[in-house]
């Protein structure tokens, strides 16, 4: 996939979505991307709400699923949507990650779409030569 | 696939040796025509994964609506034992209770047709719908705990619907077991902005005229007696509270698994044993967000009501809108079944599948005792649907069991590349199909095209005889979410 950061990939029911990172924090941003590139007219801008996201999943494979879940439900809760990443830990199933939102609302950057989660349906880190890759499925 | 195996014109078996874990074998009911798109993704291989859940009794099922999901595949039915099987939230899906209610009319089509761009703008303003929409409802926070305990009950105590509404929704709209203590601060705050709407994807609401009675004692009973009736169908579900209950226990699942040393070939089954304080819990969730959904569904169906009155200036009586049925087709269910010559008590995991017991069975209300419960089978927004009634055969063969709608064809990409938007609302006006939506884009995703023809699925359900058909309506008007 090169420099590629995600790309949607066939699913009948649902969207699913192969992910490439240099390394575990690299792939939980570029996962972030590819959340928002299904579910957002556009990316959203960086924003005036820091939030520090802790996961503590139950390894690095359930992590993304976990952090994804997390950022669709800031979005649906929330109406949060996030950019400038700064992942401080990303290892053993835990992250710590600080980012800044931006409140949807109003003009510009809208949902497109309703994702209810993202799901642990083929949720697997393989490594590459130049890193990571990460094939999931968000139900739509 | 390799190995699977015909055994008669509607149903093909994948052998338990298929894969190593396997515990029973697996059963698809489809056409010869269906199988090749069948084999082309992974929805089969879904099929033999769900046979590794423990405690799996009879075959892992799949109806002809079958097609890849997550975990389970749509259209995917399993029982497990209560006493020591498993509960999977796979096999519910993020969509808890994701349901049809029908409602029938006194109307004809010759009095709806000249007011349809009315009606479907007055369902639009009143029925909230679309991406991220919020609800009418606003819950008082003293009466959340009911609402997810009472379901539908607790819209029609509050003046939303009759009774008689309830005796026509399975489970009377509630049902038991719901403790609203192991319902997460997180699935309340994201669902309870989100009650009393549609949503988006492929929920609707769709007004209809019959045009086929085929069982017309049974279509009596339902208050479905002419052709061109007028009937409207709405399908949603538990929105963002279900979504959130289950993430939050697939989360602890996927601990339980390890926890009671499960092997399964994929995440997405994560699951526990069902009398085990995660599989408990998650139950317990589960069945709050049946019953929001039932709620919502509730409200829904009373401001159909209000808005055909606001626009026709008929009272109540002269409308005549009346439940037909409201159907859970994402749901998990205890209930009593034969197994190997004994009734025992199983999990009955329906995924994209609809409950079809047989007449007599005494969950159903008494005036459905004769016909047997009414099965709701949506198709596609250009072509028909169907209403249908369980069997015996359903009892037998499925787990009381039946198909839930058409099943996708094309993946939401190759929807739109077939398509745009815009072309299919002109498809439909072109054939007298008044469509609204705020996302005309997305209409492509929801193309009849991107669809199975549900005649075919339902060919096959009647033909295995796990249901029998009773009426077909066709779409007037469509209101997307």
């Amino acid at each position: 996939m090169g420099t590629k950061q995600f790309e949607v990939i066939a699913h009948t029911a649902d969207i699913a979505v192969e992910v490439c990172g240099r390394d575990l924090a690299d792939l939980l941003v570029n996962a972030a991307h590819a959340l928002y590139s299904v579910v957002l007219s556009d990316p959203p801008p960086s924003g005036e709400t820091e939030r520090i996201v802790t996961i503590d999943a139950l390894d690095d494979d359930a992590l993304v699923v976990d952090w994804l879940n997390e950022l669709i439900y800031l979005l649906d809760a929330e109406h949060l949507a996030f950019a400038d990443f700064d992942v401080r830990r990303a290892a053993d199933g835990q992250a710590v990650i600080r980012c800044r939102a931006h409140r949807l609302g109003g003009t510009g950057t809208h949902r497109l779409r309703e994702v209810k989660a993202a799901t642990y349906h083929m949720a697997r880190l393989r490594r590459t030569p130049s890193g990571y890759t990460y094939r999931m499925v968000f139900d739509v | 696939m390799a190995g699977l195996r015909k055994l008669d014109d509607y149903r093909w078996e994948i052998p338990v040796d298929y894969k190593p874990g396997m515990r029973v074998p697996g059963l698809v009911y489809l056409s010869e025509e269906m199988l090749e798109a069948a084999r082309q993704d992974e929805a089969l291989e879904q099929v033999a994964n769900v046979a590794f859940l423990p405690g799996i009794v009879g075959r892992s099922l799949a109806m002809p609506d079958i097609h890849w999901g997550y975990g389970f595949p749509i259209g995917g039915v399993a029982a497990t034992r209560v006493s020591d099987g498993v509960i999977s939230p796979g096999g519910v899906g993020y969509d808890i209770n994701c349901g049809v209610r029908l409602l029938r009319s006194d109307l004809l089509e010759s009095e709806v047709a000249p007011r349809m761009v009315a009606i479907i703008d007055r369902l639009f303003r009143n029925v909230p719908s679309g991406v991220g929409s919020e609800g009418r409802l606003r819950p008082p926070k003293g009466e959340i705990p009911r609402l997810l305990v009472e379901g539908a009950r607790w819209a029609v105590r509050r003046g939303f619907g009759t009774a008689e509404d309830l005796e026509a929704t399975e489970d009377g709209g509630c049902v038991q077991g719901a403790d609203p203590s192991a319902v997460s601060e997180r699935a309340l705050t994201r669902g309870l902005p989100q009650a009393g709407s549609l949503g988006s994807g492929n929920h609707f609401i769709e007004i209809q005229a019959v045009r086929e009675i085929y069982d017309e004692d049974a279509a009596a009973v339902m208050g479905i007696d002419s052709i061109g009736q007028v009937l409207v169908l709405i399908h949603t579900g538990s929105r963002g509270l279900g979504h959130q209950v289950c993430t939050d226990h697939l989360k602890a699942m996927e601990r339980a698994v390890i926890k009671y040393g499960i092997t399964l070939p994929d995440r997405q089954l994560a699951c526990a044993p069902i009398e085990s304080p995660e599989g408990r819990q998650y139950l317990a969730a589960m069945r709050c967000a049946a019953n929001y959904a039932w709620c919502n569904r509730q409200h829904i169906a009373h401001w159909v009501r209000e808005s055909f009155m606001e626009v026709f200036g008929l009272p109540p009586d002269r409308l005549g809108l009346r439940q037909v049925y409201d159907v859970a087709h994402n749901i998990a269910k205890v209930e009593t079944h034969k197994v190997d010559g004994r009734d025992i008590q199983v999990c009955v995991h329906r995924k994209g599948a609809t409950r079809a017991f047989p007449p007599g069975h005494p969950a159903l209300a008494e005036r459905f005792r004769p016909i047997g419960q009414p099965v709701l089978i949506p198709g596609d927004m250009g072509r028909y649907s169907y209403i249908a009634v369980g069997t015996e055969l359903a009892m037998k063969d499925t787990f009381g069991s039946t198909c839930h709608g058409a099943g996708r064809l094309l993946s939401r990409a190759a929807a739109r590349k077939a398509a745009r938007g815009a072309d299919v609302a002109e498809s439909l006006r072109s054939r007298s199909i008044t469509v609204r939506t705020d996302d005309v884009p997305a209409l492509a995703e929801e193309a009849p095209g991107a669809y199975k023809d549900v005649a075919s699925v339902v060919d096959v359900v009647v033909g295995a005889g796990i249901c029998r058909k009773v009426a077909r309506a066709e779409p007037l008007g469509v209101i997307k979410g």
